[in-house]
């Protein structure tokens, strides 16, 4: 049953969606139209949605000086972020399963363990010798996959207050007289009944590790061609900032730098490094997201 | 709550406790012999050219290039190691982009991971001198033993330039040392365009006064009034003064090229307050773009693209070229102040051995030869003959065909190379290059501290605080868009309560125990 | 006593296999937090490489003393906590909005939508603000050129103004986050049992009613905890925002440095790894201790919603 104030809810929820959406989308496609704009046009017009003369030279001038490439590490980064987000989805849930255990002892001081690390972590230099020289990631799939991303306070923390907040303790105490191990409480009953959260949590932790490129940065010295997505793209950028900025280039140099449409690559890149979350997300909101996200409206 | 806090703290005391074993631990297992030994075992099955034992040692070269390592990195490292294998070494070339770079070498370096040479462009020669990431390369006479062409390829002068407290850390390479003090690159079809013929360039560039330069200028934005007139801020102040910037920073300088060790404060100099005044002038009078402070876009598109007659940079020779191979129209270069050297640019970023080092002795002796090699030179600098490059009938050398500055499989920055002078000079440069570069350096003004390394570290808090000041004022004031008058004393009274003073005595008794020293 | 640690005994093995899920994600902190703690003591030595961080010479904390001796202290300082507080309250309104408006839609739109709104969080700060430039730049910026002169307004030098940039920061800040933190809050409704809106309605509740005194209310634990994990990092600001978005203009300083941009700037050419080590180690202790205090006041009112 419709009634009208769930029209009028509607038609002012709609309006209001549109307009944030639009204010979400206007200077993405900004950036979009830049990028296929002609590089001596936005520097003489600036920046325009309808640009007087159109160009793909920099998606041309990216694939072409980046040879075989730009594909492997989208590659290299649709495996990242899928390997990640499952081993972290895994770690994230038990760890936050166990510190959501009313009765668990040492509950308080391993939550703080946890929390601790929200706050303080030894620094840069430590953190890379401690990976480098015990754990040896360096130049490996590891170095992207391990240093930071594989787990974070936050997110367990978030995850634990939804189970506590949401899943009656009762129902687990119940599950476990009734001869459920802890491994068959989690997986039959908190997790089915925590797919919002656990959506969340691997939404986040998929963005994280596809648009890091700071652990490519540090720990893929040798390797480059590991690189990701990001990877590529940011050592471009930089590379074409550095360029520009000295005056004191050298004349081959020079040439090749003039060859770079360097105001409109930037955007292009930009748009390069979102354009499979565009395309893939829908298809993960359909299958993976539905079943939790319109299950809990309709349930 | 605090029963929790405290059993949480033991866990964390026995952490502790248990890394920092591990860590007081690591300096014995990072001893230089273990790891040389380790990486002598490899090449064992290489003929060895000479009856000597064929120990052959692994020598790690780390520096920057624009892109990152180059696609056929391999193939060129396997081509330098045929000629080094004559001196028993081996390389590794362990090529970053700018990005990176710095910060890889800073993790490798504190963790202890083996690096033998390191160029330090894009790194900071001062700072990994004054964090001990370096070794003294005169320590058992290294360099005096194993060094001895380094040191006739870039003479005497220029290595003792770059000694820190007396002791030498790094190699300086062969480049342009001297800078030609203000200098403005014009587009000839503006100064055809108002009637103006320039005298003859001598290597390449036209001097006239900044009278005469300012009368261009103005006749440039009449004739030209939608056309930035000049693009200020690629260089700024300090390329475009006669002072000498102690340590490469403006908190200190030493007057009239470097005359007397005189530190003063450039704030409070008349030179100062007269270019502001004129960029000022320029400014009110319309020549400089509003948006020039956020704008940047680089200067040779805004050429191509007819937005801007001119812009001020560095001169040197071989730059009026370089500003028409990048912008893609005629440049005419004018200069309006002296060539100097200035104290610090000799030691601007050279090349060092760190502490990290497997084998000193190999790593000097790979030095030796890049820096007298032309063989060797030319496959760093350019990649392989036939395949990277050519050289032409003229001498110069030129991508091979098929390749562009877009996909050559190699190449790397050159002027930042141990010894650029031995490789061929690049097409659309004058085939005298070399010896204009050397003659250049040689008749510039020196500046009497010339060798003179600051060590910021006693004043870094104050450093930090008038850093943050000027960033806070330059643009504003370097660039015109305020009244210098009221601008300045307001930028130096700020200053000098964030410590200025103490930065410029601090400069001026080190460079008062330098002078003693070297006396 | 005795009964005390039988039953602990006694929990510890109904328990066992609740440790052993946790194994992997404790072992994980401990290998990417714990170990390399000790190396935080960096920041109290004169760093040479060639003695190891530990080997270093004790200085105590002269390290510290360029976050203090300093006029601008008080204002980098201020900035931070000023934007961070805004943030907090400002993000968490909008994105609660928005969650509650999505999560009360039908339709198709309602899933383009959230796809839409979460897009400005995949651009990166550079490139955000370059976008931020074009509609500001004074020779081609949308506002000086089309929107202010429709209006009959003066065009105006956004970046030499400082007394703007709260208001574009704060926007620019939600114009990134909303839609990612609005999936949190979101996700937290979505565990909501629906039957209770049910009886709401059926006892007459307006569906404004009903979002007033059962939504929000429910929503109460889940604003509590971000907000004591934001305070946490209260004195840790967005270095790409307060860096890029203004595009590093001295000018801004006054409303844009805060103590993270202040850091890079004075560090940039020093390269001190001890010094910016201090500005870490008294970014957290600050947030630890008004984290833990605030967490404090939380257990007095509401024992659930606590951090620990």
């Amino acid at each position: 049953m419709i009634t009208t104030e769930d029209k009028v809810y509607q038609a002012i929820g709609n309006a209001v969606m549109i307009l944030l959406s639009l204010a979400a989308i206007i200077p993405i496609i900004l950036m979009v139209t830049s990028s296929f704009t002609d590089n001596n046009t936005l520097i003489q017009n600036g920046y325009s949605f309808f640009p007087k003369k159109w160009s793909a030279y920099a998606y041309e001038w990216i694939f072409l000086s980046n040879r075989d490439t730009v594909l492997k590490a989208y590659g290299i980064s649709a495996i990242l972020t899928a390997v990640g987000t499952i081993l972290s989805l895994i770690i994230t849930t038990t760890l936050a399963y166990g510190i959501s255990r009313q009765g668990l002892p040492f509950r308080g001081a391993i939550t703080f363990y946890i929390f601790f690390t929200m706050l303080f972590n030894g620094g840069l230099v430590p953190t890379y010798m401690n990976y480098t020289n015990v754990f040896h990631v360096k130049d490996t799939f590891f170095g992207l996959l391990v240093p930071g991303l594989l787990m974070n306070a936050f997110n367990v923390l978030l995850m634990k207050s939804y189970f506590v907040s949401s899943i009656p303790g009762e129902i687990l105490d119940a599950a476990y007289i009734d001869g459920a191990g802890e491994f068959a409480v989690l997986r039959k009953i908190t997790v089915p009944m925590a797919k919002p959260i656990i959506a969340t949590i691997a939404m986040f932790t998929g963005i994280a590790y596809w648009n890091d490129w700071n652990n490519g940065f540090i720990y893929l010295v040798k390797r480059t061609d590991l690189y990701s997505i990001q990877n590529l793209l940011n050592r471009l950028m930089q590379s074409i900032q550095a360029l520009t900025q000295n005056t004191n280039a050298s004349i081959n140099a020079v040439e090749g730098l003039s060859q770079i449409p360097k105001e409109t690559v930037r955007m292009a890149m930009a748009a390069l490094g979102i354009l499979p979350i565009v395309i893939v997300y829908p298809f993960i909101q359909n299958n993976f997201v539905k079943g939790i996200t319109l299950g809990g409206v309709k349930g | 709550m605090i029963k929790r806090a405290l059993a949480f703290a033991l866990a964390l005391a026995m952490i502790i406790s248990l890394a920092a074993c591990k860590g007081s631990a690591e300096p014995t297992s990072q001893d230089p012999p273990s790891n040389g030994s380790a990486a002598t075992v490899a090449p064992a099955n290489e003929t060895a050219p000479e009856a000597a034992p064929a120990e052959i040692k692994k020598v790690i070269v780390a520096f920057p290039t624009w892109v990152g390592a180059p696609p056929d990195t391999g193939i060129v490292q396997d081509a330098m190691n045929e000629i080094l294998s004559k001196v028993g070494v081996e390389i590794e070339l362990q090529i970053s982009d700018p990005g990176s770079f710095s910060q890889n070498m800073t993790l490798a370096l504190s963790s202890g991971e083996q690096i033998d040479v390191m160029g330090s462009l894009m790194a900071n020669y001062t700072s990994l001198v004054t964090q001990g990431y370096l070794l003294d390369l005169e320590k058992d006479d290294l360099i005096g033993t194993y060094g001895k062409g380094i040191v006739d390829a870039v003479g005497q002068e220029y290595i003792d330039a770059c000694r820190v407290g007396g002791i030498l850390y790094g190699l300086p390479n062969n480049r342009d040392m001297a800078v030609g003090r203000f200098c403005a690159s014009i587009s000839t079809e503006c100064l055809e365009g108002i009637g103006y013929t320039p005298k003859e360039a001598l290597y390449d560039r036209v001097r006239i006064t900044p009278e005469e330069f300012d009368e261009i200028l103005a006749k440039i934005h009449d004739k030209y009034p939608d056309k930035e007139t000049l693009r200020v801020g690629l260089v700024s102040y300090m390329q475009c003064n006669t002072a000498d910037f102690i340590g490469g920073n403006a908190f200190g300088v030493l007057l009239d090229y470097g005359k007397t060790l005189k530190v003063e404060n450039t704030f409070e100099t008349q030179e100062y307050k007269d270019w502001c005044k004129k960029v000022y002038g320029y400014n009110q009078k319309g020549y400089i773009n509003p948006d020039i402070a956020t704008d940047t876009t680089d200067v040779y598109s805004l050429l191509g693209a007819g937005r801007v007659a001119g812009f001020l940079e560095q001169g040197k020779p071989g730059i009026q070229m370089q500003d028409v191979a990048g912008s893609g129209i005629p440049m005419t270069v004018f200069q309006m102040k002296d060539d100097f050297v200035s104290s610090s640019a000799v030691a601007g970023f050279p090349w060092v051995v760190p502490y990290t080092t497997a084998d000193s002795v190999a790593t000097m002796k790979f030095l030796n030869e890049i820096y007298t090699s032309e063989e060797l030179t030319n496959l760093f600098v350019y990649g392989i003959e036939g395949k990277h490059y050519i050289v032409k009938d003229d001498g110069l050398a030129a991508y091979a065909e098929g390749v562009n500055a877009m996909n050559v499989g190699f190449s790397t920055i050159s002027w930042a190379a141990p010894n650029q002078f031995l490789a061929h000079v690049w097409e659309g440069n004058s085939p005298n290059l070399w010896n204009e570069l050397r003659e250049f350096n040689n008749n510039a003004a020196k500046s009497a501290a010339l060798g003179f390394t600051f060590d910021p570290t006693p004043i870094a808090t104050e450093m930090t605080a008038v850093q943050n000041t000027y960033d806070e004022y330059q643009k504003s004031i370097e660039y015109g868009f305020v009244d210098p008058e009221t601008a300045i004393p307001e930028m130096n009274a700020k200053m000098l309560s964030a410590g200025l003073q103490k930065i410029i005595d601090e400069k001026q008794k080190q460079l008062d125990e330098w002078a003693a020293l070297s006396a | 006593m005795a009964a005390k640690r039988k039953k602990l005994a006694a929990n510890l093995k109904r328990y066992w296999t609740v440790y052993v899920l946790m194994l992997p994600g404790l072992a994980y902190l401990f290998i990417n937090n714990y170990m390399p703690l000790p190396g935080i003591v960096v920041a109290f030595k004169k760093y040479n490489a060639k003695l190891g961080i530990f080997g270093s010479e004790w200085i105590g904390f002269q390290n510290f003393k360029y976050l203090f001796l300093t006029s601008d202290a008080w204002i980098i300082t201020r900035n931070t906590i000023l934007y961070n507080a805004v943030f907090i309250v400002v993000n968490t309104v909008f994105a609660i909005i928005v969650a509650i408006i999505l999560s009360e839609l039908y339709g198709k739109m309602k899933k383009a939508y959230q796809s839409v709104i979460l897009l400005p969080n995949l651009i990166s700060t550079v490139i955000v603000g370059y976008l931020v430039y074009a509609f500001l730049s004074n020779g081609s910026g949308f506002l000086n050129n089309s929107i202010l002169p429709m209006m009959g307004k003066e065009p105006i030098s956004w970046y030499s103004e400082a007394k703007y940039w709260p208001v574009i920061l704060v926007i620019v800040n939600a114009w990134k986050s909303v839609g990612y933190s609005c999936i949190l809050f979101l996700a937290t409704i979505l565990g909501i049992d629906r039957s209770i809106y049910e009886s709401a309605k059926i006892s007459g509740a307006t569906k404004l009613q009903q979002i007033w005194y059962l939504t929000i209310p429910l929503l109460k634990s889940t604003v509590v905890m971000l907000t004591l994990m934001a305070i946490g990092r209260i004195f840790y600001s967005d270095f790409g925002l307060f860096y890029q978005i203004p595009m590093n203009q001295g000018p801004l300083y006054s409303t844009t440095n805060t103590i993270d941009t202040y850091v890079y700037r004075g560090l940039l050419q020093l390269g001190n790894i001890s010094m910016s080590s201090a500005a870490g180690v008294y970014q957290s202790l600050v947030g630890f201790v008004l984290v833990l205090g605030a967490n404090t006041l939380v257990r007095f009112v509401d024992r659930d919603s606590a951090l620990i």
